[in-house]
C-alpha cells in the first residue's frame, strides 16, 4: 500500500513540477526593440538614422519605380509591361483607388515619419559619448532625408509652381513623430508652403552636417548635396539667382568633375553628388523595369518612339553605349537602356543628384537670368556634347536665348533620360508631357496624381485633386 | 491560486490508499433483439467512473465491477441501459433501438457529459458521415455537416487552407477561426508555409481525417467559456479512434482510389477569336486592322489553360488495429495518402502514424499516450495572385504566345510566365513534419474524484524549398525556409461526481499552462553556375537571410459545476481566468465565465399523456468569452530591425503602441429546444443565439500622413451575431428493410456591426473601417459589406458603359464618391442536406450542402475581362463588344470613352454566391455478416463509389463565367471574405474503395 501511494506521488509531483509560474507571460521579441530602445544611445540612435535612409532607398521614393513610371508618363518610356496600375499611370487612366501612385503617398510618409522620429528624439539621447556634433550630423541627414522627401512628394501630387505660381495645393506636411495620440487631421499645405519647408528642411542640414566626406560619401546627406537638390527646387520654381548661388557654392566645393564616359552608373565616381547605395539584400528597383525577362527583370519600359528620333542613333555615346536589345515584356524585341543591367541581383545604385544634372541646372539658369545666349551655358552644353561624341555648338547656333533653352532641354533629356527627371523638366517650362494626347497638356488634371482615396476616405480635411 | 490548487491535488493522492473495494469480473453478451447477432462497440462504463470497456466484434466484454455496481451500456443509436451488478458473473443484454442521440455521451470541453443533461450548445459529427471519404484535412469534415458552422474551402489546390465560421463573425480585423484541440492539445495554427500567392496551406492538415472517432463543436457559452479567452470563435473537439478494453482485436484495411477534375473553368478566347478582338478593337478605335497582318499580332497560338490542367488522382490506404486485454487497450493506425491535383504540378504525399494506448494499472490509476506522427510533402503550386501560378498565368497568358520554341525548348514568356516550364523544370515544395502527443494520468482516489494531469506538445517542423532554373529564371534562384513551433501545454484537473438520492453534482476544477515558441529562419540566393546545383549555398549571391523567433505564454485557471435534480433540471456554471502574454502587463488577465440550465420537460408528469412527444428540453444559456488571435507583440510599441542602407545596420518603426491593448469579449446568449417525435421518426434541435463582441480587437486604420502606419492594435467597437441553428433527423420510410432517413441542418446568420467610436466615416456620415479595396465594416450593417459604384450597363445607344451615379443618374465617368452599399459577402445561410436509403446492406447517401443571402467579388476579371488591354486574354464574353445603336452588349464600344475605365471596381464583378451543391453521391454494399463469417478471416466487407462535387445549381457566376462560387482568396482575412482572385476552383471527383475488418 504504502508502496503504491509512494509512486503515485512521486508521478503526480513531476507533473506538477512542470507547471506555471506568471512571470512566464513576460515575452519580448526578438527581432523588433521598443520605441524607448531606439533612441538610448549613439549606436541605437544611428540605427534609427540608417533605418530611416532604407526608406528612403525605397522604389517608391528613389529606387526606380516612380522614376520609371514618371519618365512613361512623359515621352521617354514606352511602357509595355502588364502591370495594370502602371499601365493606367502611363496612358494617364488612373483612378484615386489605383495602388501604384498610392504607394508612392504611403511609402514617402513612412519615411517622413520616421525621419521625424529621428529629429525630435536624437537631442534628448543621453549617451555620455555622443557629442553635439555627432548628434547635429544625424538630424541633418534626417534634416536631408525628410526635405528630399516633400520634394518627391509635391512633385507627384500637386501641379507644379509655374501652374499658379505655387499657389495650388501641394502635399501634407507633418513633421512630428507620431507618438499615438489623433489629433487634429491636417490638411494640404499649398505648393509653396511645401516648397518653403523643403527649403528650410535642406538649409536646416548644412550647419548641422560636419562629417562632410567620410568614407560613405556620395551615399549619403552632404552639405553639397543639400545646396545641389536646393539648385533642382530654385530651378523648378524660377528662382535663378537662387540657382546660380547653390550652383556655385557646389562647383566651388571641387570634388566633382564630369565623368570621361558613361561607365560611372552603379560607382561612387565624382560625377555623384549624392547616390543612393544598393546591394542584392536591398535591391533597387531600375532593373526591374529596364531590364528583359531574360536577364531576370520584367522589360517593362524599353525606349519610346520619341526618344529614339531624339538620339543620333548612330554617333551619339550616350545611346550606342548605353543600350542593348532585349525580349520585352509583351515578348517583342525592344530598345532598353544598359544604365541599369542587374536585373537578377537588382544592386543598381540610384543616382540621385548627379554633377551633369547640376551643371545643366546652372545654364538653363544662366540663359533665363540673363535672357542671352549665355556663353558659360555653351560650355557646359559643349562639354557634354563631346563626352557624348558630338560637335559642339558656338553662340552663332541659336538665334535666340530659348533656341538654347531648346537645346539644353534636349540634352538634358538624352543625358538623364530613364533617371526620372523628364515629367518634371516638361511640367515645369509649361510643356506637354506627351504629343497629340490632350490628358498629357500642361495643366491636365491627369498630369499629377490623385491623393490615395484610402487617406480621403480616412480624412474628410484632404483635399483631392481636381478630376479624381 | 497555482498553490492552492497544488495542494489540494497532493491532500486528495492521499485518499488512493483508502479506497480499495472488492472488484469482481463481470463478462457476457450484447446482442441486436431482431437479428440476434452480437454488437460491437458497445461501450460498457462502471457508473459515476471513468473505467469502461467496449464490447469486441462478436458482442462480448469482460469488465471488473465493484460489488453493487452499475453498468452502463451505451452505444450510438441504441438505447442506453443499466444494469446493477449482483452476484452474477454474466450478464448478457439485448439492445434496441433508441431515441436517436439521446443518450449519448457527448465530449465537452474538460470532460464528457450525457446527452441528457448537457445544457451546452454543441454539434457533433460522428466518424460514419466522413469515414472514407477522400478527404484532405479535418476542417473539410465540418462542411454542411452541423448547423451554424460554415466551412469555406479556399481553393481546389490540394492542401489549400479553409475558413470556417461557427455562428458567424465575432472579430472584424483579427481572427475568426475556432480554437482546435486534439485529444486535449489545442493545436498549433499559425501560417508556416509561403502563400505562394494565395493563402499559405492549411496547418491542420497534418492531420488524418481517418483516425477521427467524433468531433465535438462547442457553440454557446456555456460550451466554450471554460476555454475563456478562445473561445469567442468557438472551439472544435476532436477525439481520435480508440480501442476497449477486453476487445478482440480487430484489424481494418481501407483502401480508396479516386479521380478529379476542376468543378468549372472560364471560357478563354482562343488565339484566333484573341486576334480577330483586338483587330475590331484597333479598326474600331480608328486603326483598320487585319487580324491575320502577321506584323500586327504573332499567328502563332497555344492552349495554355488545357496546359495546365490535369486528371487529378488520389489514393489512400489505411491499417489499423483495434482492441485490448483486460488492463490495457490500443489503436495503433498507419495511413498512407497520396493526392495529386487536377493543376500540373500539384501533389501532397502524407504518411500518418497514430498510436492511442490506454492503461489501467488498478482501477484507481489510469494513464495512457495518444501520439499522432505525420510528415506530409507537397509539391506545390502557386496559385491566386501570382503569375508564377499556372491556374492564373494560364488566363492571362495571350493565346499566341507559345510554351515550346520550335526546337522543343521552352519558350521564355517574360512577367506572365511560361508555368508550363516552370511546373516541369523548377522544384517547389513543402514539407511538413509533425508530433501531436498528449500524455494523461488520472488517479481515483475514492469513487467519483478524478484528478487528472493532461501533459501534450505539439511539435511542428517545415522545410521550404524552392529552385528555379536558368530558362525560367534567368541565372537561377532559391529559396530554402525552415519553420519550427513547438507548443507545450499541461492541464491538470480535479472533477468529482456524484448522485445524492435524486441530486447529481459534477464538479471540475483546473489550471493548465500553455506555451508556443516560434523560429523561422530563410535565406535566399540567386546566380548558378549551374542548374545542376539544387542547394540555395550555391548561389552567387545572396539576397535574403533572415531569421525570426517568437513566442507567447496563456496561464489560465477553470472550473464548472453541472447540478440535476432527477436529470430533470439542470444548471451549471463555468469560470475561467486567462493571462496572455499577447496584451500589456497590466491588461493581461481577463475572467470568462457562462451560466446555463436545462428542463427534460418530457420528464415531468404532465406530458406524460403526449403520445407523439418522446421527449423534448429546453436549454438557456449566457455567458461570455474572449479572443486572443492577434499577434504576439502588437501591443508594444516597435522598431524592426534588419532594414539597412549601405552595409550598415538599422531599423524603422515598425509598430505603434497600444499599452491599453485588451481582451475582445463576447457575451452570448443562447436558447434551445430539443425534441424527439413519434417514436423518434422524427428529432430535431432549434436554438436562437445572440452574440455581442464588444472590445473588438481592430486594426484602427490610421493616415498615413499623420502617423507613417497603415494601422493601430485597437479594443475599438462593438459587433452583433445573431441567428438561428436547426437540426432536423427523420425516419420516412422503415419498411420491409428498407429505410430512408434525412438529415437537414440550417443556419442562419444576422451580422452587424453596431459601433465603432472615433473611426473615419464616409460620405453619408456612417463610420467605418476598410476590409478590402471592395469591403468595408460598416456601423449598421454586415462586417464584410461591399462598397462599390454600381454598375448598370452598357448604353444600348451610344455604346458607353453606365454606372449609377450616387444621385440616381446614369454616368459614364463616376467617381469613388459613387459608391454605395452593395450587399454583403458572408452568406446568410447556409446549410447541408442528406437523404440516406439503405436495404439489406446497400446504403445509397446524397449530401447537398448550400448558402445563401451573399454575394462574391471577382478581381479577376478585372484581367480577363479587361477589354481595353492587349496584355492579358480575354474571356469569349468579350467579344461581345457594342458595335451599332441598339446592340444590347456586354462590353462597351472601343471608341468610347468609358472603354478604358471599364474594368475598374465596381458592382460589374459582383455576382451572388449562392448556390445549392450535390457534395456528395455515394453508394456502399456490405457484405452480408452470414457470408463474411464464412470466410473465416473476414469479419465485414464494405465496397463504395462516390461523386464529389456532381453538380452545382441557382449560381450565375457558377454557370455563366466560369469560377467556383466556393473559393476565397484570402482564407481567413474577415476583410475580403468571398473574394477571388483566379482562385482554382474546387474539384469534381469520382472515387472508389473498399473497406475490410478482419
Amino acid at each position: 500500500m504504502k508502496n503504491i501511494f509512494f509512486k503515485y506521488t512521486v508521478i503526480v509531483a513531476v507533473l506538477l513540477g512542470f507547471t506555471a509560474c506568471e512571470d512566464r507571460l513576460d515575452l519580448i521579441p526578438e527581432q523588433s526593440i521598443s520605441n524607448d530602445a531606439a533612441f538610448i544611445n549613439e549606436q541605437s540612435t544611428f540605427g534609427a538614422l540608417i533605418g530611416a535612409y532604407s526608406l528612403f532607398q525605397d522604389g517608391e521614393i528613389t529606387g526606380g519605380e516612380s522614376q520609371m513610371i514618371t519618365d512613361a508618363m512623359a515621352d521617354n518610356v514606352n511602357f509595355v509591361g502588364s502591370f495594370p496600375t502602371l499601365q493606367d499611370v502611363s496612358t494617364y487612366d488612373v483612378l484615386s483607388t489605383n495602388g501604384s501612385t498610392q504607394a508612392y503617398w504611403t511609402e514617402a510618409y513612412e519615411c517622413i515619419l520616421a525621419a521625424n522620429a529621428v529629429i525630435a528624439n536624437t537631442p534628448n539621447v543621453s549617451d555620455p559619448g555622443f557629442t553635439d556634433a555627432e548628434k547635429n550630423q544625424i538630424v541633418g541627414e534626417a534634416l536631408f532625408i525628410r526635405g528630399a522627401t516633400y520634394f518627391h512628394l509635391v512633385n507627384l501630387f500637386a501641379q507644379p509652381f509655374n501652374n499658379s505660381n505655387g499657389a495650388d495645393l501641394g502635399v501634407v506636411i507633418n513633421n512630428e513623430p507620431f507618438v499615438g495620440d489623433f489629433g487634429a487631421q491636417r490638411s494640404r499645405s499649398t505648393v509653396n508652403e511645401v516648397h518653403a519647408q523643403i527649403r528650410s528642411d535642406l538649409e536646416a542640414a548644412i550647419p548641422l552636417l560636419t562629417g562632410e566626406f567620410d568614407a560613405s560619401f556620395p551615399l549619403r546627406a552632404t552639405p553639397v548635396a543639400c545646396q545641389a537638390l536646393l539648385a533642382r527646387l530654385h530651378l523648378y520654381r524660377g528662382e535663378y539667382a537662387e540657382v546660380l548661388t547653390r550652383t556655385q557654392e557646389v562647383i566651388n566645393n571641387g570634388s566633382f568633375t564630369l565623368a570621361s564616359d558613361y561607365s560611372f552608373y552603379n560607382t561612387t565616381s565624382s560625377e555623384h553628388i549624392m547616390t543612393l547605395s544598393h546591394s542584392a539584400i536591398d535591391g533597387s528597383e531600375w532593373a526591374l523595369w529596364y531590364t528583359s525577362p531574360t536577364e531576370g527583370g520584367r522589360g517593362d519600359a524599353p525606349f519610346s518612339d520619341e526618344l529614339l528620333a531624339a538620339f543620333d542613333t548612330t554617333a551619339d555615346l550616350r545611346f550606342t553605349t548605353l543600350n542593348v536589345t532585349r525580349q520585352a515584356a509583351d515578348a517583342v524585341d525592344r530598345i532598353f537602356t544598359s544604365k541599369f543591367p542587374n536585373g537578377t541581383t537588382n544592386e543598381d545604385n540610384s543616382p540621385f543628384l548627379r554633377y551633369t544634372e547640376l551643371l545643366l541646372n546652372r545654364a538653363e539658369a544662366l540663359v533665363q537670368s540673363t535672357n542671352s545666349v549665355n556663353a558659360e551655358a555653351i560650355t557646359i552644353l559643349n562639354d557634354l556634347r563631346t563626352r557624348a561624341g558630338l560637335s559642339t555648338f558656338t553662340a552663332g547656333d541659336f538665334a535666340s536665348p530659348q533656341a538654347l533653352i531648346d537645346q539644353l532641354l534636349d540634352e538634358r533629356r538624352k543625358e538623364l533620360c530613364f533617371e526620372g527627371h523628364r515629367r518634371m523638366d516638361l511640367l515645369r517650362n509649361g510643356l506637354p508631357l506627351r504629343q497629340g494626347l490632350a490628358d498629357a497638356a500642361f495643366g491636365g488634371n491627369e498630369t499629377v496624381f490623385p491623393i490615395p482615396q484610402r487617406e480621403v476616405d480616412l480624412n474628410p480635411n484632404l483635399a483631392q485633386n481636381p478630376g479624381f | 491560486m497555482v498553490k492552492r490548487l497544488l495542494l489540494s491535488f497532493f491532500l486528495s493522492v492521499f485518499c488512493v490508499v483508502m479506497a480499495f473495494a472488492q472488484d469482481r469480473v463481470v463478462s457476457g453478451q450484447v446482442t441486436d433483439p431482431e437479428t440476434g447477432e452480437g454488437i460491437p462497440g458497445v461501450t460498457v462504463l462502471v457508473k459515476n467512473t471513468t473505467q469502461g470497456t467496449v464490447t469486441d466484434a462478436s458482442g462480448n466484454y469482460q469488465i471488473s465491477v465493484p460489488e453493487g455496481g452499475i453498468l452502463v451500456f451505451q452505444a450510438v443509436g441504441l438505447e442506453t441501459q443499466e444494469v446493477t451488478v449482483g452476484a452474477q458473473s454474466t450478464i448478457n443484454l439485448e439492445m434496441g433501438s433508441a431515441v436517436q442521440g439521446l443518450n449519448e455521451v457527448v465530449v465537452v470541453g474538460y470532460g464528457e457529459q450525457s446527452d441528457k443533461t448537457l445544457v451546452q450548445s454543441i454539434s457533433r459529427v460522428n466518424s460514419e458521415s466522413f469515414e472514407n471519404f477522400p478527404l484532405v484535412s479535418v476542417q473539410e469534415v465540418l462542411q454542411g455537416q452541423a448547423a451554424g458552422v460554415q466551412m469555406t474551402a479556399t481553393s481546389g489546390v490540394v492542401g489549400s487552407s479553409s475558413a470556417i465560421r461557427i455562428r458567424g463573425v465575432s472579430s472584424i480585423t483579427s481572427g475568426t477561426s475556432p480554437l482546435f484541440v486534439v485529444d486535449g492539445v489545442p493545436l498549433n495554427d499559425g501560417d508556416y508555409s509561403n502563400a505562394l500567392g494565395a493563402t499559405p496551406l492549411n496547418p491542420l492538415a497534418d492531420l488524418n481525417p481517418q483516425d477521427i472517432a467524433s468531433i465535438s463543436i462547442l457553440k454557446d457559452a456555456a460550451a466554450v467559456s471554460i476555454y475563456g479567452s478562445r473561445g469567442a470563435n468557438g472551439v472544435i473537439l476532436i477525439t481520435t479512434k480508440r480501442g476497449g478494453l477486453n476487445e478482440k482485436t480487430v484489424f481494418s484495411f481501407d483502401y480508396y482510389t479516386g479521380w478529379s477534375k476542376p468543378t468549372t473553368t472560364p471560357d478563354m478566347m482562343d488565339a484566333d477569336q484573341f486576334r480577330q478582338f483586338r483587330a475590331d478593337v484597333f479598326t474600331i478605335q480608328g486603326t483598320p486592322t487585319d487580324p491575320n497582318d502577321a506584323d500586327v499580332f504573332p499567328q502563332t497560338s497555344f492552349d495554355w489553360p488545357s496546359a495546365v490542367e490535369q486528371t487529378g488522382r488520389v489514393s489512400s490506404y489505411s491499417l489499423s488495429a483495434r482492441g485490448g486485454t483486460a488492463k490495457t487497450s490500443f489503436y495503433v493506425g498507419l495511413t498512407y495518402f497520396n493526392k495529386e491535383g487536377y493543376i500540373i504540378g500539384n501533389e501532397l504525399d502524407r504518411v500518418n502514424l497514430t498510436s492511442n494506448i490506454n492503461h489501467e494499472a488498478s482501477d484507481k490509476l489510469r494513464f495512457g499516450l495518444s501520439l499522432k506522427l505525420s510528415n506530409s510533402k507537397y509539391d506545390r503550386v502557386n496559385s491566386d495572385n501570382s503569375t508564377f501560378a499556372p491556374f492564373t498565368s494560364a488566363f492571362l497568358q495571350l493565346p499566341w504566345v507559345e510554351a515550346f520554341n520550335d526546337d522543343g525548348t521552352f519558350t521564355q514568356t517574360g512577367f506572365i510566365r511560361n508555368v508550363v516550364a516552370r511546373e516541369q523544370t523548377s522544384q517547389s515544395y513543402f514539407v511538413s513534419r509533425r508530433v501531436i502527443g498528449n500524455f494523461y494520468l488520472e488517479v481515483e482516489p475514492i469513487q467519483g474524484l478524478v484528478l487528472r494531469t493532461d501533459n501534450g506538445l505539439d511539435v511542428v517542423q517545415t522545410e521550404e524549398r524552392e529552385r528555379d532554373l536558368e530558362v525560367f529564371e534567368p541565372g537561377g534562384y532559391a529559396y530554402e525556409e525552415n519553420n519550427q513551433d513547438i507548443k507545450w501545454l499541461s492541464t491538470n484537473t480535479i472533477a468529482y461526481r456524484r448522485t445524492f438520492g435524486d441530486h447529481s453534482i459534477n464538479v471540475l476544477t483546473g489550471f493548465s499552462f500553455e506555451t508556443a515558441d516560434r523560429n523561422d529562419i530563410a535565406v535566399e540566393g540567386v546566380g548558378f553556375a549551374t542548374d545542376a546545383l539544387p542547394n540555395v549555398a550555391s548561389a552567387a549571391t545572396p539576397t535574403t537571410t533572415f531569421a525570426s523567433g517568437t513566442r507567447w505564454a496563456l496561464d489560465s485557471q477553470f472550473g464548472r459545476v453541472n447540478y440535476n435534480y432527477k436529470e430533470k433540471y439542470i444548471i451549471e456554471g463555468t469560470v475561467r481566468r486567462d493571462g496572455s502574454s499577447r496584451f500589456g502587463p497590466d491588461r493581461r488577465y481577463g475572467t470568462f465565465w457562462s451560466v446555463a440550465g436545462g428542463w427534460n420537460i418530457s420528464d415531468e408528469a404532465f406530458m406524460e399523456n403526449i403520445a407523439f412527444l418522446d421527449f423534448l428540453k429546453l436549454r438557456v444559456s449566457y455567458g461570455t468569452t474572449g479572443n486572443d488571435r492577434i499577434g504576439n507583440f502588437t501591443w508594444q510599441g516597435l522598431y524592426g530591425g534588419g532594414n539597412d542602407y549601405n552595409g550598415l545596420p538599422g531599423f524603422e518603426p515598425s509598430n505603434p503602441a497600444n499599452l491599453n491593448l485588451s481582451w475582445e469579449e463576447t457575451e452570448q446568449f443562447d436558447v434551445t429546444i430539443s425534441a424527439g417525435l413519434l417514436k423518434n421518426r422524427i428529432s430535431f434541435d432549434i436554438s436562437y443565439y445572440n452574440k455581442n463582441t464588444t472590445n473588438l480587437l481592430l486594426d484602427r486604420d490610421l493616415e498615413w500622413n499623420e502617423t507613417g502606419f497603415a494601422d493601430i492594435q485597437s479594443n475599438l467597437g462593438e459587433l452583433r451575431n445573431q441567428g438561428i441553428d436547426f437540426n432536423i433527423n427523420t425516419v420516412n420510410l422503415d419498411v420491409a428493410g428498407f429505410k430512408w432517413t434525412t438529415n437537414l441542418n440550417l443556419g442562419y446568420l444576422d451580422n452587424e456591426v453596431t459601433s465603432l467610436p472615433g473611426v473615419a466615416e464616409d460620405n453619408e456620415g456612417r463610420p467605418f473601417v476598410t476590409g478590402s479595396a471592395n469591403q468595408r465594416a460598416i456601423v449598421n450593417y454586415p462586417v464584410n459589406t461591399y462598397f462599390l459604384i454600381p454598375y448598370i450597363g452598357v448604353n444600348s445607344q451610344t455604346g458607353e458603359a453606365e454606372w449609377l451615379g450616387i444621385n440616381g443618374e446614369p454616368t459614364s465617368n463616376p467617381t469613388q464618391d459613387d459608391r454605395r452599399i452593395l450587399g454583403q459577402a458572408l452568406p446568410k445561410w447556409n446549410g447541408g442536406f442528406t437523404n440516406t436509403f439503405t436495404y439489406k446492406g446497400i446504403t445509397l447517401t446524397a449530401f447537398f450542402t448550400f448558402q445563401a443571402g451573399g454575394k462574391l467579388y471577382d478581381d479577376g476579371l478585372r484581367f480577363t475581362d479587361n477589354a481595353a488591354t492587349g496584355s492579358f486574354n480575354k474571356r469569349v464574353a468579350v467579344l461581345d463588344i457594342w458595335r451599332n445603336p441598339g446592340d444590347a452588349a456586354f462590353v462597351p464600344s472601343p471608341a468610347a470613352a468609358s472603354f478604358a475605365d471599364w474594368d475598374q471596381r465596381s458592382g460589374l464583378h459582383l455576382y451572388s454566391n449562392s448556390f445549392l451543391r450535390l457534395r456528395n453521391l455515394r453508394i456502399a454494399y456490405d457484405f452480408p455478416k452470414s457470408l463474411m463469417q464464412k470466410t473465416k478471416y473476414i469479419n465485414s466487407f464494405t465496397v463504395y463509389a462516390m461523386g464529389t462535387n456532381i453538380a452545382t445549381f441557382f449560381n450565375s457566376f457558377y454557370k455563366d463565367v466560369g469560377w467556383d462560387p466556393e473559393s476565397t482568396e484570402d482564407g481567413d482575412l474577415t476583410g475580403s471574405q468571398s473574394e477571388l482572385f483566379f482562385t482554382p476552383p474546387q474539384e469534381k471527383a469520382f472515387t472508389v474503395g473498399v473497406r475490410m475488418g478482419f
